[in-house]
């Protein structure tokens, strides 16, 4: 069914290499992937499985030693910078520490509304009601946008950059870790959210996590990455229930519940 | 019964005027482990502090006692406590990475550790550090004995720490988030690892984790921590299965499983308190889908139920929900 539609993303073969003390590391081993439309595709894999390289290159940070990115339907890795840069409009990306993400000297406020400046978004009324907006949509109460970020717990500093991806409109978030650095009551809130802004905006994820329960809640499918090869990928059902790699399946018993 | 080996009855803590820890009661007896559950601000952290006596500038035990082996650590010397840590009580932390000496070997770092508590001449002191690495399956002892900290994985450093905590063979081990900052393969080898060397050693242990999983794999018993207070004490299979106390409930059932895939996670509301918020009544109110008036006015005391205790004034209806 998948097939029919265009892929929103799709990466072919791509390999990533870096040189070290002791020769080239292959960080990145001939992985393709496709991501639809309004799908989750969820990337499971342990520290050095080559899921970050694999996002730098997904997100055109980084161009790849062998293979490319399409992001519908044109190439995006190693294109110009001005093709770069409309592709950067068109994603958002969360990571995993939101007080890292933004600057402890702009209040909230600020820090939504300069992708809107930098994008020369419409006047300055449009853009507040925008942020106002978006703000809603993410669960932010509009008083803790005069805050600064050291006046915000890491559920709502989580939020807020959640906000500051999708305030573009994107229709591809990359997510990298979302969730590590929360309590477990806030994880709940946050994973929520993304299910529900995935429905409301029509976004796809990209969802990369080294805890697999956190996957199974919001991937359509699930890749497993290790050492930078591709061990098994399939609909999140199959691989939950049915795995067939000895490593997919090592991981799953390792999910203490 | 055996005796208990560490006995906390009533351990009030505060900085000022906040209370951070109120009326903290537990025990936990040679070869058992106690695990300790809660978010940020629960405490959690702060209890392991407690009993070491390593409270931060500004924070004094206010009230209740912390027994050892029968007599209270708060009467005991600073001297007396100098050579109680490590020796008698011995503590990991989260981030290995923290806890060591980037520019010195393992093997420097173990050495003073076992100097400052035993006399053993130089090389019963190695046989000491191979004997222990080995406890903790570090295979090339002798490799790991002569490396710096950078050149070992994560996984390598936990065990290393948990390898130089057993050294002195301490008649308890506290391990506070011991796997948060690890994957998920290497947590479960490490929890493993807990598992073994405590039954070889026989010590008590306490596990300190925001992650159920963790704790539930390891612990005999659990507290249930929240706002500082205790929400609830019960053996492990009884806070899985039938617990009492809404956080509690409410925490389990916001985890995301591989096994059940929920089509939506149950959450809670808000966020975990801040230190003295809100200042009456039970700290889980504005979070708690059961509460009533009664909730916001005074706290709920730690009531006896079957072999456990729980704090709420609903907990009776709560068996049948």
């Amino acid at each position: 069914m998948s097939d029919q539609k265009e892929a929103l993303l799709r990466a072919v073969a791509l390999s990533q290499s870096y040189s070290s003390k002791h020769g080239r590391i292959r960080a990145l081993n001939s992985v393709s992937l496709e991501l639809y439309p309004g799908e989750t595709l969820g990337i499971a894999g342990e520290s050095g499985s080559g899921k970050s390289t694999l996002l730098r290159l997904l997100s055109a940070l980084e161009p790849p030693h062998e293979g490319e990115v399409r992001f519908e339907g044109k190439i995006i890795s190693g294109a110009p910078v001005n093709e770069r840069r409309a592709y950067y409009k068109r994603i958002g990306i969360v990571f995993q520490q939101p007080r890292l993400s933004f600057d402890p000297r702009w209040t909230l406020f600020r820090s939504l509304e300069e992708p809107l400046q930098i994008n020369r978004f419409g006047s300055s009324g449009e853009r507040r009601a925008l942020v106002l907006e978006t703000a809603e949509k993410t669960g932010l109460d509009e008083e803790l946008l005069n805050r600064y970020p050291s006046q915000l717990s890491g559920g709502q500093l989580q939020r807020a950059a959640i906000a500051r991806a999708i305030i573009l409109k994107p229709r591809l978030v990359f997510l990298d870790e979302p969730t590590a650095a929360l309590d477990v009551s806030i994880q709940a809130q946050i994973l929520n959210l993304l299910k529900d802004l995935q429905k409301l905006e029509g976004l796809a994820y990209l969802f990369v996590s080294h805890d697999i329960s956190v996957l199974a809640y919001l991937a359509t499918r699930i890749m497993v990455l290790k050492n930078g090869t591709v061990m098994e990928s399939g609909p999140a059902k199959m691989i939950l229930n049915e795995a067939g790699n000895a490593y997919t399946r090592t991981l799953l018993a390792s999910a203490m519940e | 019964m055996s005796e208990a080996l560490l006995t906390l009855e009533e351990l009030t803590v505060k900085a000022g005027n906040l209370t951070l820890l109120d009326k903290i009661t537990f025990s936990v007896k040679r070869g058992e482990t106690i695990g300790i559950v809660g978010e940020s601000g629960s405490g959690k952290s702060m209890t392991a502090w407690s009993i070491l006596r390593l409270l931060p500038k500004g924070v004094k035990a206010a009230g209740g006692k912390v027994c050892f082996k029968g007599t209270d650590l708060y009467s005991r010397s600073a001297e007396e406590m100098r050579a109680l840590r490590g020796r008698r009580i011995a503590m990991i932390f989260q981030d290995p990475h923290a806890a060591l000496n980037p520019i010195r070997t393992i093997a420097a770092q173990m050495d003073d550790v076992i100097r400052a508590h035993f006399r053993e001449d130089k090389q019963a002191r190695r046989a000491r550090m191979r004997r222990f690495l080995t406890m903790v399956e570090l295979a090339e002892s002798e490799r790991v004995l002569s490396s710096y900290p950078f050149q070992l994985s994560g996984g390598m450093l936990q065990r290393v720490l948990i390898a130089m905590a057993l050294c002195l063979e301490p008649d308890m081990l506290i391990a506070d988030e011991p796997t948060t900052a690890l994957d998920a393969l290497i947590r479960l080898q490490i929890v493993e690892l807990l598992q073994k060397v405590q039954r070889e050693s026989g010590m008590a242990l306490m596990v300190i984790s925001h992650d159920f999983g963790v704790v539930s794999k390891l612990a005999g018993h659990i507290v249930v921590m929240y706002g500082g207070r205790m929400a609830e004490y019960a053996a492990t299979g009884e806070i899985l299965e039938h617990s009492r106390h809404p956080y509690t409930r409410a925490l389990l059932k916001s985890r995301p499983s591989v096994k059940h895939v929920a089509e939506r996670l149950y959450t809670i509301p808000g966020t975990p308190p801040k230190a003295g918020e809100p200042e009456k009544g039970c700290k889980f109110e504005p979070r708690c889908p059961f509460r009533a008036g009664r909730c916001r006015r005074e706290a709920p005391p730690l009531y006896e139920h079957g072999r456990g205790r729980v704090a709420c004034f609903f907990h009776e209806d709560l068996k049948n929900v």
